[in-house]
């Protein structure tokens, strides 16, 4: 009894997987053969059929609701730190990518500003230019004579002594630079051939505001013209205008660092809470 | 955003990106589980727990097939639930063939039940009623591969791969599991074809 059941379900099994088609093509040939001559096997295939076909006439299950997860039922917060970290980063990284390029047309802009108004009035250039290099001028000027006159007095007390001239002149070692002056107009032949470059700056200028005093009164017809046009260079980023014109890009700069600073911060938090999860 | 797209972004704790995946398996995912389960609330509390844990665990998920991916963790969990109520006192097989007095399909008293559930009713005919009766009462092994071929009718190879088992296994399970279903259902012989009935009359 044992092996016949056996066989039966070693039949049933074989007709099951026949009526799937998954039988080998020389057990498919087996089983069709002893189809043909073994009713009891062809009624139990024919069983079998309709058993399959029963259940394959299960009507389809309709959904009773929907089964999207909400965060509650997964134990996460309503708020991914991954993500809010992701779109921080990204915010952070296009902002500085704005300043940027902010700052390059603001950069730009400037420089061909300064250009266009360097080609326009190179005289006012020249104007800007000539009070250093008269300053520069007149000191070497002036130290010349002060070199020349004060400090060579030695020498000359010398030379005076020497040549037994200017001996009440001599008597007075601490004289005041203007006597120094007065007598080096009197005294060298050198000297006044230095100071008649500049005649009229025989008042030494130690300190600029003196300077500009004697300027406006002493300029040389040659330097005069230059100086008109000083008023008329009041567009130029002169010395006192160029920190206020850099005051904007100093603040794109600051920003600069901001949102790189932010982008760099967002970006590791983002990858922190990514290898935490 | 394609699949793979989805189950990436899902895997970064995308929940919005698998509730897509949700919305796109749902259906087949609860139509398997409630042809394992048997009722609508267990059905129901089966697929829920699928989909929790599938989007617990989809960073283990490595390629293939998502759905039948999504199909083996509901039919775990099914299993697993199985197993559990056997443990309990309940109705089996035995007392259905024990307690089988006739065609009256539609009373249930034999399963139990004081009267047919809601589910039932929402079966079209006396004859659905029946099959679903006699499948829900298969042994749970048997039972998933009755469903997974017969029902869902995937092919041998998907409910081998859905169920972690050789072909061979899916082979003999199938084979039994249709006897079995074709023993219950011949004590339902009015309801059934003719045909059917003659067969059995015969033995």
């Amino acid at each position: 009894m044992p092996e016949r059941k056996l066989s039966e379900r070693r039949d049933m099994e074989q007709l099951s997987a026949y009526l799937d088609g998954m039988l080998s093509a020389r057990e498919q040939a087996a089983i069709e053969e002893r189809l043909r001559s073994d009713d009891a096997l062809r009624r139990k295939l024919e069983e079998l059929r309709l058993t399959v076909r029963a259940i394959k006439s299960l009507p389809d299950v309709k959904l009773p609701r929907n089964f999207t997860l909400t965060p509650d039922m997964v134990d996460q917060p309503s708020w991914n730190p991954f993500l809010v970290m992701r779109t921080a980063t990204a915010f952070a990284v296009l902002a500085l990518v704005i300043t940027i390029g902010i700052d390059a047309l603001t950069h730009f802009s400037a420089r061909g500003g300064a250009m266009v108004a360097m080609e326009a009035a190179p005289q006012a250039v020249g104007a800007v230019e000539a009070p250093a290099m008269r300053e520069e001028a007149l000191g070497g000027a002036a130290s010349d004579s002060i070199n020349a006159v004060p400090e060579e007095s030695a020498p000359l007390e010398e030379s005076v002594e020497g040549e037994g001239i200017f001996t009440a002149e001599a008597e007075e070692p601490q004289a005041s630079e203007e006597g120094v002056q007065e007598r080096a107009q009197v005294e060298s032949g050198d000297a006044e051939a230095g100071l008649a470059e500049s005649p009229q700056l025989t008042p030494v200028p130690t300190r600029m505001d003196e300077f500009e005093d004697e300027w406006e009164e002493t300029s040389t017809p040659e330097a005069r013209p230059a100086a008109d046009s000083m008023p008329t260079a009041d567009s130029m980023p002169t010395a006192e205008k160029m920190p206020a014109a850099q005051q904007p890009l100093s603040l794109i700069r600051l920003l600069e660092l901001l949102f790189g600073g932010l982008a760099a911060l967002f970006a590791s938090f983002m990858l922190w809470f990514r290898r935490r999860h | 955003m394609d699949e793979n797209a989805l189950i990436k972004a899902a895997g970064a704790n995308d929940l919005d990106a698998f509730n897509r995946l949700v919305l796109e398996y749902q259906a087949r995912v609860y139509a398997l589980a409630y042809r394992i389960m048997g009722d609508e609330q267990s059905a129901s509390d089966a697929t829920q727990e699928a989909f929790i844990s599938a989007y617990k665990h989809i960073r283990r998920f490595r390629g293939g097939s998502f759905k039948s991916w999504l199909l083996r963790i509901v039919t775990n969990a099914c299993y697993d639930e199985l197993r559990r109520r056997k443990r309990r006192p309940a109705s089996s097989l035995d007392e259905l063939t024990e307690d089988w007095d006739g065609p009256e399909v539609s009373r249930a008293t034999s399963m139990g039940e004081a009267a047919p559930s809601p589910d039932e009713m929402l079966e079209r005919s006396e004859i659905q009623a029946a099959i679903k009766r006699c499948l829900d009462h298969l042994p749970a092994e048997y039972k998933l591969v009755a469903v997974l071929v017969d029902v869902q009718e995937h092919n041998y190879q998907d409910a081998a791969d859905i169920l972690d088992t050789p072909i061979g296994t899916i082979k003999s399970r199938l084979a039994r599991a249709r006897i079995q279903m074709r023993d219950c259902l011949q004590r339902y012989r009015e309801l059934l074809p003719a045909a059917f009935r003659q067969g059995n009359e015969d033995e």
